[in-house]
């Protein structure tokens, strides 16, 4: 037969098979009593922790943190984490674009003084059926000006060859007038002497130049 | 849900129980050194057997019947160890 305690735990496993007057009744016995006593505290120092998910407590706490700190702070740190990647791309980018336009323009003041050196020294237009002499520029500039690396981008030979020439005190001598319309990409560095110009510019396939007492030769 | 049905059966009880609170009324738990030395009485006062029913019952909240389906014993054995465990915890922790 079953005594107070085993029907105390029966009761606590199987509620509905007992009414409250037959709980009551086990629960006068002291001995029930403590043993139900120390069921309620085993269950208590038994109770599971609950599990912390580490990575959202963090964000929690980084959470009530950033809202603590003053707004200048915050901003700052804002700022920091956020913007510095814009702040260097956008720096970058701005030299980038001082750069290119440095470049751009000092090119084009190089051309431009080019430009004007040929236009004060009259080119002689001389019309020989058979020499075809092109016309040069044997008036050295008044002003001279420092070596450049002068980029002739799709210009004819012709003017290439007239630039170039003036810029040595040489002349040019076409012996087929084919050459001339040639079109080349050419970077002319005006610091090398004439002959190694005229090297470079006969690694084209298509291009033969002699020079012979500052006569350049277009055979 | 069971933890739910065993509150309920709490409040049932402590309703019951709270009619007299004078005899066995424990109004210091949980002291944290209470609750230190009872769970030093369940690792190292209660048999393995004991130890591992109460774990079950009360850390895992299984019934008496998962208890024994585990162990491979009868619910009534499950009863049995459980009311051991309480009789040897009770003794101990109530002798200060």
């Amino acid at each position: 037969m079953k005594d107070n305690i085993d029907r105390l735990l029966d009761a606590l496993e199987h509620p509905e098979n007992y009414s409250d007057a037959e709980v009551e009744q086990l629960l006068t016995d002291p001995e029930a009593r403590e043993v139900y006593d120390m069921q309620h505290k085993t269950a208590d120092v038994s109770a599971p922790v609950p599990k912390i998910n580490l990575d959202e407590e963090w964000r929690r706490f980084e959470a009530r943190q950033l809202k603590r700190r003053p707004i200048i702070l915050r901003w700052l740190s804002f700022i920091a984490s956020r913007n510095a990647a814009a702040v260097v791309i956008a720096l970058v980018g701005s030299i980038a674009v001082v750069a290119a336009t440095i470049g751009v323009t000092h090119y084009f003041n190089a051309n431009k003084e080019m430009a004007q050196t040929e236009q004060t020294e009259p080119q002689k237009q001389t019309a020989i059926a058979d020499s075809n002499v092109a016309p040069t520029d044997t008036i050295p500039a008044e002003a001279t000006p420092l070596p450049e690396i002068i980029v002739f981008k799709g210009e004819n030979l012709e003017r290439i060859l007239a630039d170039i020439a003036g810029y040595y005190g040489a002349t040019v001598k076409f012996n087929q007038d084919a050459a001339k319309s040639l079109q080349l990409y050419f970077e002319w560095e005006q610091s090398l002497p004439l002959n190694e110009v005229v090297e470079q510019l006969n690694n084209f396939e298509q291009i033969n130049i002699t020079l012979t007492d500052k006569v350049l030769t277009v055979k | 849900m069971k933890h739910l049905r065993s509150l309920s059966l709490r409040e049932r009880f402590n309703n019951l129980y709270a009619l007299d609170l004078d005899e066995i009324e424990d109004d210091k738990w949980p002291d944290p050194e209470d609750v230190a030395r009872l769970n030093e009485l369940i690792d190292q006062s209660l048999t393995i057997q004991d130890r591992r029913v109460v774990k079950m019952r009360f850390n895992e909240r299984m019934s008496y019947d998962e208890i024994a389906g585990q162990l491979g014993i009868s619910e009534v054995a499950v009863y049995k160890h459980l009311r051991h465990a309480m009789d040897v915890l009770r003794k101990n922790f109530n002798r200060k």
